[in-house]
């Protein structure tokens, strides 16, 4: 074995040892911290030492072959799982030396690193599969762990009945990937993810007599619904907002990490997925959809997590549009980038209220008429746009393009209006307006009475 | 807007041997932009149109968003009308703590 391929298996290994070794001797709570956070230290290094490896070199590759040269079993880091590998590890690491302080003195903190521990083991797994056996496999593992790491506080009612919520949504998208690869390994052999081209050809060319000859369409139909479960989008999408009854490592661990798993798995079976018109454009309706919906829903949500969660909604469904568009560079920045900035978000939620007071006991630095306003909104976006498209010039089809284009300038545009002056109630307004409006739902809708 | 366009340009080559250049079957950029025209439609209608009855349906819209999954606040809030808290959390708390949190003056 090569150092290169020893690095590669350390990887997804080691946190997988550190959840086994806390769970045998149940250390106390700040060893079984400190147990935790030097595992996923040393693999989040491993990782940074693959993407390296990638970056300079080739891909690495850990696998059993069998007599046919395909992989039967083990890991491949091309330059897209590195990148992957390098989010899961990293989300890991931060979030369990978070927990070492947040979960101080909690009776259940060695369970917490045990199970927050076999969860990123196996979500660098999904990253770096080299066959779709081994990507299934980790992935109903992932899903089992954070079921389980949602009911944290076990005796508290509303833990429970998230955590049952969250397992029924999750064995949604948990039993088609099983389908899909069930099907797959019987009719083509499992596919090698080291070359899914190849996988997606053997499976055009096989024939199942019971789905005739719509085998590849009908496993990425499949895959397409493991990522909506997974993603928690329309339909499925309930299970992520009732999770914030989740202390807030866990929820940290969930929005980075797992909850990306539709970008993961689709842009890694790009090719399976891509064949059927019909996979994409389920895709791109529940994509579509839920960030429509769920960007809705976030904008008028008063409650710190509540309000996260349900962006990590509306995020995911755009992700998915920009995977269904075959914007993949596009989803794989926007994953990387989302992880990152929802885990600090999530991570900072206890010091938002007071940060939220601070910012809106500032005075207005200035005043300006809503003309002007909506000009430089529309105006500077546009030219820094066009400038930056200039200077850079990303290679994208016409629909990425448009799709870049327009999430790009939306973001500027509300970056970009300059501050008006706020009512300065605290969150009040907004809390009463919601009793409010809770109240009128419930009388049948007369806000006079 | 450097940052992004920049970011995606490094992202794009870092993987361009990676990825597969494009999808085979991808979605329309006439669907995309349809549905950006429809959303954007649909939304400056409902969020501008001046009058009782849009404004109406924006209160119907709000209140249909705000009421269309529990408040996290109504899962955690401590205390209830029956005065035992939601959320056990000296269950969870190890024994010599909770005995300094049952201690502790209020």
């Amino acid at each position: 074995m090569t150092l290169p391929e020893t690095f590669l298996i350390v990887v997804p290994v080691l946190p997988a040892v550190a959840a086994a070794a806390i769970a045998v001797a149940r250390p106390a709570g700040e060893r079984a911290s400190r147990w935790a956070v030097r595992t996923a230290s040393a693999a989040f290094a491993a990782a940074v030492v693959v993407a390296i490896l990638v970056a300079v070199g080739d891909p690495v590759a850990a696998v059993v072959e069998g007599a046919d040269g395909d992989a039967v079993v083990g890991l491949h880091a091309s330059r897209v799982t590195a990148l992957l590998g390098l989010l899961t590890t990293g989300v890991g690491l931060v979030v369990q030396s978070f927990a070492g302080r947040n979960l101080q003195g909690d009776l259940f903190a060695p369970r917490f690193f045990v199970l927050a521990s076999l969860l990123t083991a196996a979500t660098t797994s999904v990253a770096f599969a080299a066959t779709l056996g081994l990507l299934c496999a980790s992935w109903i593992v992932a899903g089992l762990s954070l079921a389980a790491l949602v009911t944290h506080r076990a005796t508290w009612q509303p833990a429970r009945r998230s955590s049952r919520r969250t397992l029924r949504s999750l064995w949604v998208g948990d039993g088609a990937l099983l389908a899909a690869t069930l099907l797959t390994v019987v009719a083509a052999g499992d596919i090698d993810l080291r070359s899914p081209a190849e996988g997606a050809a053997a499976l055009a060319d096989a024939s199942v007599p019971v789905l005739g000859g719509n085998l590849l369409a009908v496993v990425a139909v499949l895959l397409t619904i493991a990522g909506i479960s997974r993603s928690a989008l329309v339909p499925v999408h309930q299970w992520l907002p009732s999770t914030i009854a989740a202390p807030t490592p866990v929820s940290a661990l969930l929005h980075a990490g797992v909850v990306n798993g539709a970008g993961m798995l689709l842009i890694r079976l790009a090719p399976v997925f891509g064949s059927s018109a019909l996979a994409t454009h389920v895709a791109f309706a529940a994509g579509a959809l839920t960030a429509c919906y769920a960007t809705t829903v976030m904008l008028v949500r008063c409650d710190v997590k509540g309000n996260l969660a349900w962006s990590t909604a509306g995020q995911m469904g755009f992700m998915t549009v920009q995977v269904a568009t075959g914007a993949l560079p596009a989803a794989l920045l926007h994953i990387v980038g989302h992880g990152m900035f929802k885990a600090a978000l999530f991570l900072g939620a206890g010091g938002s209220v007071t940060a939220h007071h601070r910012h809106h006991q500032r005075p207005a630095p200035y005043v300006v008429a809503g003309s002007v306003r909506l000009g430089v909104a529309l105006l500077v976006p546009a030219a820094a746009l066009w400038a930056a498209y200039q200077v850079f010039h990303p290679h994208l089809s016409t629909a990425a393009g448009v799709l870049v284009t327009v999430f790009a300038w939306a973001t500027a545009a509300l970056g970009a209006v300059p501050a008006r002056p706020r009512r300065r109630d605290g969150g009040l307004g907004c809390r009463r307006r919601g009793v409010r409006l809770h109240r009128w739902a419930h009388r049948g809708g007369d806000l006079r009475r | 807007m450097f940052a992004y366009i920049g970011g995606l340009t490094a992202v794009e080559t870092f993987v361009a041997d990676a990825l597969p250049a494009e999808l085979a079957n991808p979605v329309s950029t006439t669907l995309l932009v349809a549905t950006l025209a429809a959303v954007a439609v649909v939304v400056s209608v409902v969020w501008f149109t001046p009058g009782e009855r849009m404004r109406e349906v924006r209160t119907r819209v709000y209140a249909f968003a705000l009421t269309s999954a529990p408040v996290a606040s109504e899962l955690t809030t401590r205390g209830s009308s029956t005065g035992v808290a939601p959320v056990p959390e000296s269950r969870h708390l190890r024994p010599d703590l909770e005995l300094a949190r049952s201690t502790r003056s209020t």
